[in-house]
């Protein structure tokens, strides 16, 4: 059955044609929740509210892309999120060093003694550009995520932020100048091809 | 030649490397960055950035997603349902324990009318004797049965014979009619003025009197009887319909 279908079928109630949809979307908004919440449990929560919330609001959904749709309920579910914790601050989860002092390093997530090489290098590049992301503004990290990960033009990224195109594209190249720098300063977390990134005047 | 860079150019670095500059802002671009070794190496680092965060593997769903009727509000409905249903079966409940209270009553009721009904049967003689007009048993007859005419009129078949036979009265016993006329000393028969007329004379006297009153009470017993009848119908409807309603309700929200 083609999503067209399933999506009328599942707007008159028919949830199992909706769950048909949830298992084709279900990556690519965890995935999208994961990249702007920087952790999984919250990226579980938010990837099951979006879809809840897609189910009950499916009347409102007027056509064209449903995934962009999709991403534009999860990013709005993951905005709410990080400003209610904005206001309400909660204890970091990092760990504290021999002095009290959080280890600020995302390395500690990692277990590089158990692991093979390659794939303490890939973890810990994740977690440089997931750190890195995380510093970046919102505004800044929805289109990174949008246009980078999820691979996404910039007309439909603009259609999931409901901005026009100039602003995806200029957001897009402030937030990736940013991620430059910030790659930079963790250098130590990047793989030895990625170190050599080119030091230009800015 | 080295320049510095400004957004600008990091907004058209970055949109030549998602391919969405035009061709001619594209071509200029590509002349700028091969006669600027900075602009180059700044195209690099950010061709660069670009590739890591692409690089980046989807992050899997750890699990399903999918939406379980609870999770998706399905259960409002079943919700909103109940109080509804309580209350259908509730009423269906109440509506069959009044039948049942009330048909026992008219059961009970209909067994214990023709007891009254003979205990009137030893005032009939009177009843006739007392009438200043009524000589003979088919006057006396006569008396009775345009009222009871009246009142069968009103009523279902089944009540109007036992009104008609509450109103009936009994012919007398042999040889009582001769003692009658012995003890009447003129028996002039007269033709029998209507019930109505009877009622309102005074001469008519106390057994008229009586009489009426037992009609009366005939006719009040049988308009109870027949209010009673609606009720039991009435009652046997509404405890049908909840009693069903109830059952669908129930049947759907499972």
């Amino acid at each position: 059955m083609d999503e067209n279908a399933l999506i009328l079928d599942a707007s008159r109630g028919d949830l199992e044609a909706f769950n048909r949809l949830v298992l084709a979307y279900q990556d690519i908004l965890y995935n999208q929740a994961y990249r702007i919440m920087g952790d999984k449990d919250s990226a579980e929560d938010a990837t099951q509210d979006a879809f809840i919330s897609a189910f009950r609001h499916l009347s409102t959904y007027r056509g064209g892309s449903f995934k962009a749709w999709l991403l534009r309920i999860i990013t709005n579910i993951c905005y709410d999120e990080l400003r209610r914790r904005k206001r309400r601050p909660t204890s970091p989860l990092e760990p504290l060093d021999e002095n009290d002092e959080e280890v600020e390093s995302p390395s500690w997530l990692s277990d590089p003694g158990e692991r093979p090489e390659e794939a303490t290098e890939r973890i810990e590049l994740s977690n440089a550009i997931q750190l890195c992301l995380g510093n970046l503004p919102i505004e800044f990290r929805e289109v990174v995520i949008l246009v980078d990960i999820q691979e996404m033009d910039y007309a439909e990224a603009a259609s999931v932020i409901r901005t026009p195109v100039g602003t995806v594209k200029s957001r897009l190249a402030r937030a990736r100048v940013r991620m430059r720098d910030c790659l930079q300063k963790h250098r130590e977390l990047l793989p030895a091809s990625i170190r050599l990134m080119g030091e230009s005047k800015v | 030649m080295t320049t510095p860079i400004t957004p600008r150019d990091w907004e058209f670095f970055s949109a030549y490397l998602d391919g969405e500059l035009k061709d001619k802002e594209k071509k200029q671009l590509e002349d700028r960055v091969r006669k600027d070794e900075n602009l180059r190496l700044s195209l690099e680092s950010l061709q660069q950035v670009r590739a890591v965060i692409r690089s980046q593997p989807i992050q899997r769903a750890p699990r399903n997603f999918t939406l379980t009727p609870a999770m998706a509000g399905m259960d409002k409905g079943r919700s909103q349902a109940a109080p509804v249903f309580r209350v259908m079966r509730l009423a269906s409940v109440l509506a069959t324990i009044f039948l049942v209270v009330i048909s026992a009553g008219n059961l009970l009721a209909n067994r214990m009318q023709p007891v009254q009904v003979s205990q009137s049967f030893p005032q009939q003689p009177a009843f006739g004797m007392g009438g200043g007009g009524g000589g003979d048993s088919e006057s006396e007859e006569s008396l009775s049965v345009p009222e009871a005419l009246q009142v069968e009129e009103q009523l279902t078949p089944e009540v109007s014979d036992m009104a008609a036979e509450m109103l009936q009265v009994q012919p007398l016993p042999a040889g009582t009619e001769s003692e009658l006329k012995a003890a009447v000393p003129n028996p002039t028969p007269t033709p029998q003025p209507p019930a109505e007329t009877l009622r309102k004379a005074p001469e008519a006297g106390q057994p008229l009197e009586a009489e009426s009153d037992e009609i009366e009470g005939a006719q009040t017993r049988v308009s109870t009887i027949t209010l009673i009848g609606g009720l039991q119908i009435i009652l046997a409807i509404l405890a049908i319909i909840t009693g069903v309603l109830a059952v669908y309700l129930r049947q759907s929200t499972r």
